[in-house]
Order: structure tokens, then C-alpha cells, then sequence
């Protein structure tokens, strides 16, 4: 490569590096910028309620057969646990978890 | 100024943004791609993702290298779409008419229509190394191709160029 194809591309890119202003270029770039923002915050809102529903709906579950099958310890867990994922959801465990404990020891096999 | 402006949510400061810089990133992504229509749109990508992405800009008086570089990886990410990267795959179609000024037209004529005749990987290769003077390493770590490819890509492109337009060039600066 010669030196001076060497230096004249790069004079030629330092010289031809640059388009002239565009307006209706910056405005389709905001009517872009708009879109994908309101896009954006659609797909948020859609994730965050999606998760609170899957959260009320499995929390509980999960937590009620954590306090079902598990020891002391696991059923306290699982009941703060539930209460801070899903304070709606913490009413189901509880319901369970009175149930459980109000039955008879020699019912209890745990 | 503009860019913690922008960066703070100003609509306005990343609008004018858009305005100063839109001509160099036109430029470049209408090189890379070989196509006036496609580069502008790839262009106008290139804005929405650093709009999005100013947030992560530490130091704002880099925004012109940064904002260089966002253009440059949403081309790469549509270039790997259309696996245009690959040696394999022969280049899509190019536009000829990039529009791009030149002190003397014929210099446009013959270097862009030679530029728009290489490979993609060839022209990514020679646009990088000298529209936006990386190195040779610099360019291997941006576009994930081996440094070895990467000095063939830029030797063979520069050759071709100068078989090309070499003459011509040579005979203005002598």
C-alpha cells in the first residue's frame, strides 16, 4: 500500500465525513424516539402487573404446601415470605396454616 | 452542556443533539452499509438506542466517540442479521448514490461507487480504519472478526480502492 493512497483516503474521509443538515431527518429520529418510549413503558406496565398476577396467584400456593410439608422454621419462612411478595395472597397460608395447627396432635403427622 | 441536558431527560438538548451530529452518522452508516436509504434508517436506530443508553454515558464530552461507536454496533447487529459478516455470503445489493459531497465531485463518483463495490466485511474494515481512524486491534475487538482478517480485509479493500481510484487520488496529491 502506498503511502500516499494511504494518506489520501484518509483526507478523503476527513473531507466527505459529513452529510448536510437534514430536518426531516431529526424528525422522524423524535416521532422515533416517541414511539419506542411509549412502546417501552407498554411492555413495562404489561411486565409489572403480569408479575404482581403470577406473584398473588403462586404465592400463596407455594407458601400454604411450604407451611403443609415443612417444619417450624420452613412455615415461618414461607409466611413472611408470602406476606412480603403478596400481602393479599398471605391470607390463604394463614387460613391453611390455622387449620393445620388447630387440629389434634395425634392428627398432625409432622 | 447539551449532553447533561439530554442526559437529565431534556427533549429538547437531545433533539439538537440529533441535529449537530446527524450529518457525521448519516455519513458513516450510509458508508458502512453501502446504501443511502438503509444507512439514514440504521441512522435514525442509532439515535433511539443512544437516547436510550445516555444514561450510561459517564463522561459527556465523549459523546462524539460513543455515539461513533453506538452507530457502528447497530450496524454490526444488522449486518450479523443478515449475516453479511460471513466470508461466504456475497454482499446485498448497494446503492451507488450515497450522496455524500466532495470537494471535487469526481472523487465521490469514484471512491464511493468503489467503496460501495467491496464486501461488507472489506468496507467495514476500510471505513473504520480510516473514516474513524481505529486501529487495526481496535477494530478486531469491535466486530468480533480476527485480527489476521482484519489486516486482510483492510489490505485487500485498499488495494482494490487503489486499483480503483488509486490513480486518480495520486494524481491530485502529487
Amino acid at each position: 500500500m502506498s503511502e500516499n493512497t494511504d494518506s489520501d483516503l484518509r483526507r478523503y474521509f476527513a473531507e466527505t465525513g459529513e452529510l448536510s443538515s437534514d430536518d426531516e431527518f431529526v424528525r422522524r429520529v423524535t416521532r422515533r424516539i416517541h414511539r419506542d418510549r411509549r412502546r417501552r413503558t407498554a411492555m413495562t406496565a404489561f411486565a409489572f402487573i403480569a408479575g404482581l398476577a403470577a406473584m398473588v396467584r403462586v404465592a400463596p400456593l407455594s407458601a400454604a404446601a411450604a407451611i403443609y410439608v415443612g417444619d417450624l422454621p420452613t412455615r415461618l419462612a414461607a409466611s413472611v415470605v408470602a406476606s412480603v411478595l403478596s400481602p393479599a395472597g398471605l391470607v390463604l397460608p394463614i387460613v391453611i396454616a390455622v387449620l393445620l395447627l388447630s387440629l389434634p396432635p395425634e392428627s398432625q403427622y409432622w | 452542556m447539551l449532553v447533561v441536558l439530554a442526559r437529565g431527560g431534556n427533549d429538547g438538548a437531545f433533539e439538537e443533539l440529533v441535529r449537530r451530529r446527524q450529518g457525521a452518522v448519516r455519513a458513516l452508516l450510509r458508508r458502512l452499509s453501502g446504501n443511502a436509504a438503509l444507512g439514514d434508517d440504521l441512522a435514525q436506530e442509532a439515535f433511539v438506542t443512544a437516547c436510550r443508553a445516555l444514561q450510561h454515558l459517564r463522561d459527556p464530552s465523549a459523546f462524539g466517540p460513543w455515539l461513533h461507536r453506538v452507530a457502528v454496533n447497530v450496524w454490526l447487529q444488522h449486518a450479523r442479521r443478515g449475516r453479511w459478516l460471513e466470508e461466504s455470503i456475497e454482499d446485498h445489493g448497494t446503492d451507488l448514490a450515497l450522496e455524500i459531497p466532495a470537494p471535487d465531485p469526481s472523487d465521490r463518483i469514484d471512491l464511493d461507487r468503489m467503496l460501495a463495490k467491496l464486501r461488507a466485511p472489506e468496507r467495514l474494515c476500510v471505513v473504520l480504519a480510516y473514516m474513524e481512524g481505529m486501529s487495526h486491534t481496535e477494530i478486531a475487538s469491535a466486530t468480533g472478526i480476527p485480527l489476521g482478517t482484519v489486516k486482510s480485509h483492510v489490505s485487500r479493500a485498499v488495494a482494490r480502492l487503489r486499483a480503483g481510484v488509486g490513480h486518480n487520488l495520486r494524481g491530485k496529491s502529487s
